[in-house]
């Protein structure tokens, strides 16, 4: 069962094939994540494989194949950032933020080494919640600003201790076809390469994405980073609500709508639960608590609901 | 933690709450008012009815399937009829040179020679095994069908054809903040009916910690004082985002329930855990090393010289015992069994603070030993190499030490009033095959043994599922080992349905495997056997 040894691949078609037919029936995979199926598109994996392909035609000449790509988990704004930049770039400005959306999906999912016949059904299962890589980039991505000072540091720290370090709660290195999973140092290597020992393996290996282990550690994130006021304004400039026409964004309707939006990455949400938040705000300002107060409770509340997870 | 009583409370009372704050959405004010009236009566009539609720479960297993004819596989519980085989022994005979299957008659069954003696207890002296069955049932002669050992665990994680895992059978239905727990076990599996999800822990280190520090709150100071002010706004809002989030995506209801178990957890403050652990760790560090102290004295086994001559039978894990070496002198004052002592921590924390019904942990064997000088040897469950008379010797220690500790969790599980509500199930992957010429053993999938200790077990102890007197599995294993033989009322041996059902039926939930016959019944209280007695085929 757990030989060790490289699986035969007819056995392991197989088993992709039966774990496959799990994740559409049951919609979770072996290792218990979730499988992530983004709104408005096909499917995750469509997203991913076309991420690929646009990365292939695109990217790969200069950065290299994507399971080794230099730009492994960079985000849209990132790749905007050095399309806008980068006069050797410029010719991709025909992108579009879909496209992009697309190549940065692709680039944060773990991909078999070249040869691997299965790398498709790979990618399927890799979007999915509750792995710490995506949950730490994408928390990254919103209250970690460039400047990357003291207070940056402190909330990468906040990060590290209660996301990163924690494969138990949020999983990270675990494979569909691989009934086991691998310890995140294999995670971009050859699998077949890693042995690792048990406690290892059963700490990666517990990774079922929506658990209470995960959700505390991801309310303790959201407690602790937002506790430095940083966070908040690194938020909003990310959202583009703080701006230099706008430098003080109150927490209406439409700003926290669009909070929304960037936090969940577009996923719809709907006017009650911006209503919601709204009065949250109000009894945050009723209570003589600043703007920036006002602000720290919206984002905690959209830091810690479902959809924060739902990347 | 709280009582149960008021974690169920708490439970409700959030539950309500989330109710209350959702129907005024479809719902006219009567509407509201009677639903709110009978959901509270259900929910009362619920917590009343707390000792008909679902068991609690503890599935240990003994990872690389260690050979239990020693031990818990009773071979001859009801008769004698026994065909021996050189590998199977339960005591050293009397010149020193080979195993004996002997066993002792106690309340009312056979056992293997062991259960006569007296195991350390908790605050000095010492207690009979067999306190133990008291309250056990013993399945043998289990088909397990699969001679792979990931695969027969996965199987007893989950059976074949069973639309829920063991582990899910408790987890699923409490009301407990973790839905399961499960440590050092390589195939464990939650299947689940409610789309719940199980937490596996590595074991190592402060495991309470591992559990628990994701709910261990920093106090940020102004940030602290604000958010509690906003509490209920801050509720509101995040349970607005999260209905909002379940109409696109379904599933995040279970995202929701983690958060509020997550909530529960957050707000139970649990402190510094240290202290807690290191102390329920020393308690079974202790019991074991009194266990496997090599003061002990038990007849028939450590009473007199055992000395190897270098066969294969002396051979403990591949390696053979230097001929003049005496046995015994591979315990020692170091040999031990940390993986039990944390592994059985966890689980009485775990169990006793009611923060999961459902935990299943793996066990393994001595280490520490002193094999031909090397005094940190391991012995391994998977004894394939491990010759008779150093198999009976560490084999004897460690039932010693794991009787100890069972019997210790049972204690504090009657302390807290949990033991008729609990449910724990000991077994291995399957049984062994051994092999004729006393030399190793083999994977005996035609004979597992699954032996479940519970104060609901009244009529116990009790011993069902048959056995052949001598049947061959593989190639060399004769003699009366195990293998499991046709029950009357079922036309064949036990399977893992029956035992699958068997275990639901404690639990008080529907069986994963509802085609298969549970091999007892409640009846009037009073859990009953459905087919006949153990007994041997020839």
């Amino acid at each position: 069962m757990k030989s060790g040894g490289k699986m035969n691949p007819v056995t392991r078609t197989l088993l992709t094939v039966i774990t496959c037919a799990g994740i559409l029936v049951f919609g979770f995979n072996n290792c218990g994540f979730e499988v992530l199926k983004n709104p408005g598109l096909e499917s995750g994996l469509d997203q991913v494989i076309e991420g690929q392909k646009l990365y292939a035609s695109n990217c790969a000449a200069c950065h290299g194949p994507i399971e080794s790509s230099s730009k492994r988990d960079k985000t849209s704004a990132q790749i905007n950032y050095a399309i806008s930049s980068q006069p050797a770039m410029k010719f991709l400005s025909v992108l579009t933020p879909t496209e992009i959306g697309m190549i940065e999906l692709a680039l944060r999912t773990p991909v078999d080494p070249p040869g691997d016949s299965e790398s498709k059904m790979v990618t399927e299962a890799e979007a999915r919640v509750g792995n710490r890589y995506l949950i730490y980039s994408n928390l990254k991505e919103i209250f970690v600003s460039s400047a990357l000072d003291g207070d940056d540091q402190s909330i990468l720290t906040v990060l590290n201790d209660n996301v990163m370090t924690h494969p138990e709660a949020f999983g990270g290195g675990c494979t569909r076809y691989d009934l086991d999973c691998i310890p995140d140092s294999c995670r971009y290597s050859n699998r077949d390469s890693c042995t690792s020992d048990r406690d290892l393996k059963s700490a990666a290996a517990a990774a079922p994405a929506p658990n209470v282990m995960a959700k505390g550690y991801m309310v303790r994130t959201c407690e602790e980073i937002l506790a430095i006021d940083k966070s908040v304004d690194t938020a909003l400039r990310r959202a583009e609500l703080r701006t230099e026409s706008q430098p003080n964004p109150l927490p209406n309707a439409t700003n926290v709508q669009l909070l929304m939006n960037f936090f969940f990455r577009n996923r719809p949400t709907n006017s009650d639960s911006v209503s919601q938040t709204v009065l949250l705000a109000n009894a945050a300002a009723a209570q003589g608590l600043s703007v920036t107060d006002q602000w720290r409770f919206v984002m905690l509340s959209v830091c810690e609901s479902d959809s924060a997870d739902l990347l | 933690m709280g009582n149960d009583h008021s974690s169920f409370s708490r439970r409700n009372f959030l539950s309500l709450l989330g109710k209350a704050t959702a129907l005024p959405l479809m719902q006219s004010p009567v509407q509201i008012l009677i639903e709110s009236i009978v959901m509270g009566a259900t929910q009362r009539a619920y917590a009343e009815a707390q000792g008909l609720s679902p068991r609690r479960l503890l599935h240990i297993l003994h990872e690389g399937a260690p050979p239990r004819w020693g031990y818990d596989l009773f071979l001859t519980p009801y008769a004698t009829d026994f065909k021996a085989n050189k590998t199977v022994g339960t005591r050293f005979s009397a010149d020193g040179k080979s195993v004996l299957y002997s066993t002792v008659a106690r309340k009312g069954l056979n056992v293997p020679h062991m259960w006569q003696f007296n195991v350390p207890k908790v605050g000095g002296g010492t207690r009979p095994m067999d306190d133990l069955l008291s309250n056990m049932l013993c399945l043998r002669g289990i088909n397990v069908a699969n001679p792979a050992h990931g695969g027969a665990q996965a199987a007893q994680s989950v059976p074949n054809g069973a639309t829920q895992s063991i582990s899910a059978l408790a987890g699923d239905p409490s009301t407990s903040p973790i839905p399961a727990v499960s440590a050092g076990l390589s195939e464990f599996r939650y299947l689940s009916k409610s789309a719940k999800s199980a937490v596996s822990i590595a074991s190592s280190g402060n495991m309470l910690s591992t559990l628990l520090n994701p709910f261990i709150r920093k106090d940020l100071g102004g940030f602290t004082i604000k958010r509690e002010s906003l509490a209920s706004a801050l509720d509101a809002s995040i349970k607005a985002l999260n209905i909002s989030a379940e109409s696109q995506h379904p599933q995040a209801n279970v995202l929701t329930s983690s958060l509020n178990s997550a909530k529960e957890l957050l707000s139970e403050g649990f402190g510094n855990l240290d202290q807690t652990w290191s102390d329920l760790l020393n308690k079974y560090l202790l019991l074991i090393q009194q266990s496997v102290s090599p003061t002990n004295q038990y007849v028939g086994i450590n009473d007199k010289e055992i000395l190897s001559d270098g066969s294969p039978i002396y051979t403990m894990n591949t390696m053979p015992i230097d001929a003049g070496t005496d046995l015994r002198t591979m315990i020692t004052n170091k040999t031990a069994c940390d993986l039990v002592a944390q592994h059985f921590a966890m689980a009485e924390y775990v169990l006793t603070n009611n923060l999961s019904y459902s935990v299943s942990i793996g066990t393994a064997g001595l280490t520490n030993l002193l094999i031909n000088a090397d005094a940190k040897f391991k012995q391994k469950y998977d004894e394939h190499q491990t010759g008779a008379m150093a198999s009976l010797i560490s084999n004897a220690y460690l039932n010693v030490a794991y009787s100890a500790c069972l019997l210790e969790l049972i204690d504090q599980l009657k302390a807290h009033g949990m033991f008729e509500e609990t449910v724990i199930v000991s077994g291995s992957e399957f049984g062994r095959s051994p092999h004729g010429d006393g030399f190793g053993s083999g994977h005996g999938y035609s004979g597992g043994c699954s032996v479940i200790y519970s104060g609901a077990l009244q009529a116990s102890p009790m011993v069902l599922g048959n056995i052949y007197t001598d049947r061959i599995q593989d190639v060399d294993d004769a003699g009366t080992w195990g293998f499991g033989a046709p029950v009357a009322e079922l036309g064949k041996a036990l399977s893992l349905g029956n035992w699958a059902s068997t275990i639901a039926g404690l639990l008080r939930v529907p069986s994963p495997n509802s085609a298969s016959t549970p091999v007892i019944v409640e009846t009037q209280g009073v859990f009953k056997p459905t087919i006949e007695l153990a007994k041997q085929i020839t």
